[in-house]
């Protein structure tokens, strides 16, 4: 039997390992996840996002089980005598029910699925377009950078509620515009970082020797810078979430986000606004439902942020060593 | 540095120039909708339509209104002009004027309480990380950035207005109490607190995040820990030597946010009642009237845009490096 | 042939938009007294429920709630200021000859005089009857019903410096003023046009004119105007000459666009702000800072002997009108509670706070009035529309939706059944030729699914269709789309919803900017809402042809572009009929054939809920400005 070079390069079966046991390497995964774990407070932030997910997705099956749509009205048995809706614990509503006698506790359910789709979906749509952004001008420079740069700097400096408004005011409100809004405004956030850091590592060695292998452009920004880059555009997308669902909340709000009958945390709490006081559940339960969420996300952000950051290590030795022995 | 801020003032025309041409072209994008329809009263007949038209210039082909538009925009004295609001006829600049101090006064005041709140809470956690005081701190960070402002809002009026109002504590006014601070400083500040609160909070709670994060890197430098071998007290430490090196990032930030309250705090306006600028935009969009959208608009972006040069001159100032870029 | 600005009575409550929180202030104010003053039967009478809506119980004794809230009793007291508070300024600078809303027919009580006006009583039959105002009596009117003749009171003078006599030229020039290309646009000339000979011709010419010319222009086109049906021979006389004759005209001379107009009015471009207005009432506005504040004072050249309908007990009138949109509603409601405001101005009771205003203790405070002949809101179809292959215009299609509505929803969205009545025919109660009948029956008026659903399969659409729908994006108009849609739903029909802005309802791409914009279906449905001009046994024709005549489809407020020759031919004969109950009785048939062609869905006719501050006196409601009289006010020492 001849041996060939793959055999002679084949690492050395684990019998053939040396007996001592040395410190076993940890990819950088490992270590957010090992950090992560120790962190209750991650941990509860992951719970709570799960929940809301799980509420978002069972929200049809919530619809069956109580027998309320979201968007059915009901006015007739889900009023009272003067149009106000009627107090949690009325037969067959937990939560309650809104002006037009729809069930609140559906209603949240389904609005979970609104803000969502729209903190996730604008975030990542605002983080592929940004990262791309950055990454080409952070990469080229020179005309491409300068004209990317000021396109960014001139979108930051957009009053952008106020232009949320017009757009919203133009176009009419509906989700994808929502999304689309959102997204616009948070993208520049993500490419101003991402050009810094694509600024700062094109000039390291591990660019210059991949441009000598002979790869091309894009083969380095995406292939050999973008990895370096993904700890910070996480921790930036992560956060970029509440801010996504905080934003979607207040458009709705103004009557200019998620239109009717579609349920959304914010214009339910729109919706509350008429009836206030008299009917504090109307309002109470959406505003719980959102801040939850967005305090979840957040905590979740800071977590990650925490655990990806190296330095913070020196912050972590701090605590293990003041432990018991 | 001369050159350096040529080019940004350069670039602040343009993104104006941007800003406004959007307005405009989103204005008159959207299908169906008539501005004469909007300005007549009900027993319009095509006469009378067609005499809107002629008063108001609307059957002028778009770009010539959008050119006579853009040269009374040109800023000699007597030349300026803004136009007249469709609905009463006031010259916008007189509706400018009489709303803007209302923001002025809500980002004065607003914008003291979150640097001193901000800095404060950031500095106090930064020097004890990890005690209960950081923990404080950092609960406070995360409440503020989870919770959108009109929730903050409506949450600060129902709990300190309403319920200690009820109680026999009318400590704080109702909402759309607002006196100008020429006819009396003491109500005009009374009137003022609670929107203060609101605007002041969520910002301080990013400033001191981003204080306490910048300080913790400040204080991990050699230079502080030579000066704390050096023997000096570890508040001269802090207060002399790294919180100026670390406030640079704060000085940045709160340019914008001050740029962006001047322009017109549009959720907290209308909680609490303000008649500011960003109340009279909200309402002037829904009425198409057209001039006062753009005026408003333009002056947000223009405090925006303002306070990115300002900020990036002092930055120039104090980190050469970012001229030559 | 005209509409009022249902800017006010149309936000009922619940409005859109941000801070309407301060319902929470305003009703646990009311909610703690209501809760400490135990049960009770509402004393208002809406209990009384259908009643009120049945014109023949307004005059009723036993109905005492039209005067409950009137707090008459005890002398006048002189003095004080009045704070009226709200959230909309006048949108045409009050300018008597362009001021179209309710609230600003209310604050021209106070500083306009008509040849004839509505006297303020607690009797709706008095208060819809126009009486001698500026005029010594009621006209004179020649045997043809052709000429009205009318002769002017002595003593009414102008506030100009010295005071000048008010003149019948000055009555000329207001009428002839309407007709001005600045101001047509906002009032309604249509009135004059079709009732006064010789005045189109001029008033067609007037409105073509340049809107950029001089006043001098304009006052050459006024001073030099021959119209043949307005002549005054002398000083104190006018005398209108008619077309054909017409039931109304004295109601149509009564509305504040034929107020007087001094020679002065024509030394200035119109609605400019600043320019001065003159006042031949008990009061004249001293002050307008546009967008924030009307005050109003005494007029010392008005004396009490020359009006029998005014009063000048306040010695200000102060009118704030610049609080936060949305919340004003509620934020005027509890100023008034607290007395720190006496009158609301545009906003009426949050539907909300309405129960606990229902208490003994509030209940004084609290009116619930009509304004007959109300229609608000309605489903209009755009019968032109091409979208689901052109169903729209398909009668069956039309027929099968008028039993898709679940009215008695849409009444608890405005409030409940004690200020709501669903409505099933173009004519509400209380207005001319309204003579109850309903071709669409359902089971107490919440719709009938079945029936709608089988009839849309026999109208060739087994299947269903889909509608558009354009809704205000303010006040109870997202909650009546939604119910609509509901109530579609069920009968197979999709509604798809587009939002549009409040601003005026006309633009926005409901009112066509052309001829033939309908056709391009941007919406197939919408839900305006409709207030007459005036009430009365004499008011057909403020509701009906405007909506319904087809020549005035485009750009009028016939908004779904529904033309029957047949309907047009009655509505002519009801306005030249020379009786009012030949009138009535025209009326009543266009009405009939209306419902006949379903072009559109009535939903109901309400009562508008107003509240005062205690310290109010004198409270008379006029349905003429859908309000308080503020001339007939005064308030405790």
């Amino acid at each position: 039997m001849t041996l060939s070079a793959v055999d002679v390069a084949r690492p050395p079966a684990p019998s053939e390992e040396p007996a001592v046991k040395g410190i076993e390497g940890r990819t950088p995964l490992q270590l957010v996840v090992a950090r992560l774990r120790t962190d209750r407070v991650a941990l509860a932030s992951v719970v709570v996002i799960l929940l809301i997910v799980a509420l978002a997705i069972a929200a049809p099956l919530i619809a069956a089980i109580t027998g309320h749509g979201p968007s059915q009205t009901n006015v007739d048995s889900g009023t009272d005598a003067n149009g106000q809706p009627l107090p949690p614990g009325t037969a067959g509503y937990l939560l309650g029910t809104d002006n037009l006698g729809r069930d609140i506790l559906v209603r949240i359910a389904f609005g979970a699925r609104i803000s969502l789709l729209v903190g996730v979906l604008a975030t990542a749509i605002a983080t592929i377009v940004g990262v791309v952004v950055g990454l080409f001008a952070g990469y080229f420079g020179g005309w491409l950078d300068t004209l990317l740069a000021r396109l960014m700097d001139v979108v930051l400096s957009f009053p952008y509620v106020l232009f949320a408004i017009v757009l919203v005011s133009v176009f009419g409100s509906s989700l994808p515009l929502t999304i689309l809004v959102i997204a616009f405004f948070s993208f520049a956030a993500i490419g101003r970082i991402v050009r810094g850091q694509a600024l700062s590592q094109r000039e390291k060695e591990y660019v210059e020797a991949s441009h000598s292998l002979g790869a091309g452009n894009l083969r380095i920004m995406f292939v050999d810078i973008l990895p370096n880059l993904v700890a910070p555009v996480i921790v930036l997308a992560t956060l970029l979430i509440p801010a996504a669902i905080i934003f979607e909340a207040t458009l709705s709000f103004l009557g200019l986000g998620v239109q009717p009958p579609t349920p959304s945390w914010g214009n339910m709490l729109s919706d509350a606004e008429g009836v206030g006081f008299q009917a504090w559940w109307f309002y109470i339960f959406p505003m719980l439902f959102l801040l939850a969420t967005t305090l979840a996300f957040n905590l979740l952000g800071d977590a990650v942020r925490d655990a990806l950051d190296p330095r913070t290590e020196r912050l972590f030795a701090g605590r293990r060593k003041n432990k018991p022995a | 540095m001369i050159r350096f801020l040529i080019r940004r003032v350069m670039l602040g025309l343009i993104t104006l120039w941007v800003i406004i041409t959007l307005v405009f072209v989103l204005y008159y994008a959207r299908p169906g909708v008539d501005p004469a329809r909007e300005l007549a009263g009900r027993a319009v007949t095509p006469a009378l339509l067609a005499n809107i038209n002629k008063e108001y210039g609307f059957d002028q082909p778009v770009i010539v209104q959008y050119w006579h538009y853009l040269e009374r925009l040109v800023p000699i004295p007597g030349h300026f002009n803004l136009g007249t609001s469709n609905t009463n006829r006031l010259p916008v600049t007189t509706i400018i004027a009489q709303a803007a101090p209302v923001d002025i006064s809500l980002a004065a005041g607003a914008a003291i309480l979150w640097t001193v709140l901000g800095i404060s809470v950031g500095v106090l956690a930064a020097r004890r990380p990890r005690s209960l005081l950081d923990r404080g701190a950092t609960v406070f960070v995360l409440t503020g950035v989870s919770m959108p402002v009109f929730i903050l809002g409506l949450l600060l009026l129902y709990v300190l207005y309403y319920q200690l109002t009820i109680h026999g504590f009318a400590i704080f006014p109702k909402p759309g109490s607002w006196t100008p601070i020429t006819t009396n400083p003491l109500e005009w500040a009374h009137d003022l607190i609670l929107p203060w609160i609101t605007v002041a909070l969520v910002v301080a709670a990013t400033y001191s995040r981003l204080t306490r994060s910048s300080l913790l890197e400040t204080l991990g430098e050699d230079y502080i820990r030579t000066a704390r071998a050096k023997g000096l007290s570890e508040r001269r430490v802090v207060y002399r030597h790294a919180l100026r090196s670390s406030l640079t990032p704060i000085v940045t930030q709160f340019g914008i946010d001050l740029a962006g309250v001047l322009g017109g705090a549009i959720v907290t306006e209308s909680i609490f009642g303000l008649p500011g600028l960003g109340l009279a935009v909200v309402q002037a969009i829904q009425v198409q009237n057209l001039p006062v959208v753009i005026g408003i608009v333009l002056v947000a972006a223009f405090f925006v845009v303002a306070a990115n040069i300002i900020v990036d001159a002092l930055y120039a100032v104090l980190d050469p490096r970012v001229r030559v870029s | 042939m005209s509409v009022r600005n249902l800017q006010r009575r149309d936000e009922v409550g619940a409005s859109r938009g941000v801070a309407k929180w301060m319902s929470i202030l305003a009703f646990a104010a009311m909610a703690i007294v209501a809760c400490g003053s135990g049960t009770s039967t509402p004393s208002s009478g809406a209990a009384q429920g259908n009643d009120l809506f049945n014109p023949s119980n307004f005059n009723t004794a036993n109905i005492s709630w039209l005067s409950a809230n009137q707090n008459a009793s005890g002398s006048p007291v002189m003095g004080g200021t009045l704070q009226i508070e709200g959230s909309t300024d006048l949108s045409a600078a009050a300018d008597p000859q362009a001021e179209y809303e309710t609230i600003g027919f209310t604050l021209e009580r106070a500083y306009t005089r008509q040849l004839l006006s509505y006297p303020a009583s607690t009797n709706l039959t008095k208060a819809e009857t126009a009486v001698p105002d500026a005029a010594a009596s009621m006209p004179t009117v020649s045997a043809d019903g052709l000429t009205y003749t009318f002769t002017l009171r002595p003593g009414l003078m102008w506030n100009t410096n010295p005071p000048r006599a008010v003149t019948s030229r000055d009555f000329k020039r207001g009428v002839l003023r309407n007709c001005d290309p600045t101001l047509a646009p906002n009032g309604n000339p249509g009135y004059y046009i079709a009732t006064i000979a010789g005045f189109r011709a001029f008033c067609t010419a007037f409105e073509a004119a340049n809107p950029g010319e001089s006043p001098a222009a304009r006052a050459a086109t006024i001073n030099n105007a021959n119209v043949s049906g307005i002549q005054t021979p002398n000083d104190t006389t006018i005398v209108f000459t008619l077309t054909q004759p017409a039931t109304d005209f004295n109601n149509i001379i009564a509305l504040p666009f034929a107020s007087a107009a001094p020679a002065e009015y024509l030394t200035y471009t119109p609605l400019a702000p600043g320019n001065i207005l003159y006042s031949d009432g008990p009061y004249a506005i001293t002050t307008y800072n546009v967008g924030h504040q009307i005050i109003l004072t005494r007029n010392a050249s008005w004396a009490q002997s020359t009006d029998p309908l005014r009063h000048q007990y306040v010695n200000e009138i102060d009118v704030k009108v610049d609080l936060a949109g949305s919340a004003a509603a509620t934020q005027v409601q509890q100023d008034l509670s607290a007395g720190t405001a006496d009158l609301e101005w545009n906003t009426n009771v949050p539907p909300a706070d309405i129960r606990g205003l229902e208490s003994p203790s509030w209940s004084r405070q609290l009116g619930v009035f009509p304004a007959p002949g109300t229609t608000n809101p309605y489903l209009v179809f755009n019968v032109q529309s091409p979208n689901s292959s052109g169903a729209l215009g398909n009668i069956k299609v039309r027929q099968a939706l008028e039993y898709a509505i679940d009215k008695v929803a849409i009444n608890k969205i405005y409030g409940g059944a004690s200020l709501n009545e669903p409505l099933n025919q173009v004519i509400a109660p209380g207005a001319e030729g309204y003579v109850p009948f309903n071709d669409y029956p359902t089971s107490g008026n919440q719709g009938d699914p079945a029936k709608c659903k089988s009839l849309l399969k026999a109208a060739g659409y087994p299947n269903g269709i889909t509608l558009k729908d354009y809704y205000r994006n303010s006040g109870n108009h997202p909650a009546v789309f939604q119910e609509v849609q509901s109530d579609f739903a069920k009968c197979g029909v999709t509604v798809v919803g587009t939002p549009i802005a409040t601003g005026y309802y006309g633009s926005s791409g409901i009112g066509v900017t052309t001829p033939n914009g309908l056709k391009a279906g941007h919406w197939d449905i919408t839900e305006p809402g409709w207030v007459p001009d005036w009430f009365g046994p004499t008011n057909g024709r403020a509701t009906l042809p405007d909506i319904f005549d087809g020549a005035l489809s485009f750009p009028g407020s016939d908004w779904g572009g529904y033309d029957n020759p047949a309907v047009d031919a009655l509505v002519a004969q009801a306005e030249s009929a020379t009786t009012i109950s030949a009138a009535a009785a025209l009326w009543h048939q266009a009405d009939l054939q209306v419902m006949k062609d379903a072009p559109f869905i009535p939903f109901e006719t309400s009562l508008t809920p107003l509240f005062r501050s205690a310290r109010v006196h004198n409270a008379v409601f006029i349905p003429f400005s859908e309000y308080y009289d503020i001339t007939q006010v005064w308030l405790s020492a």
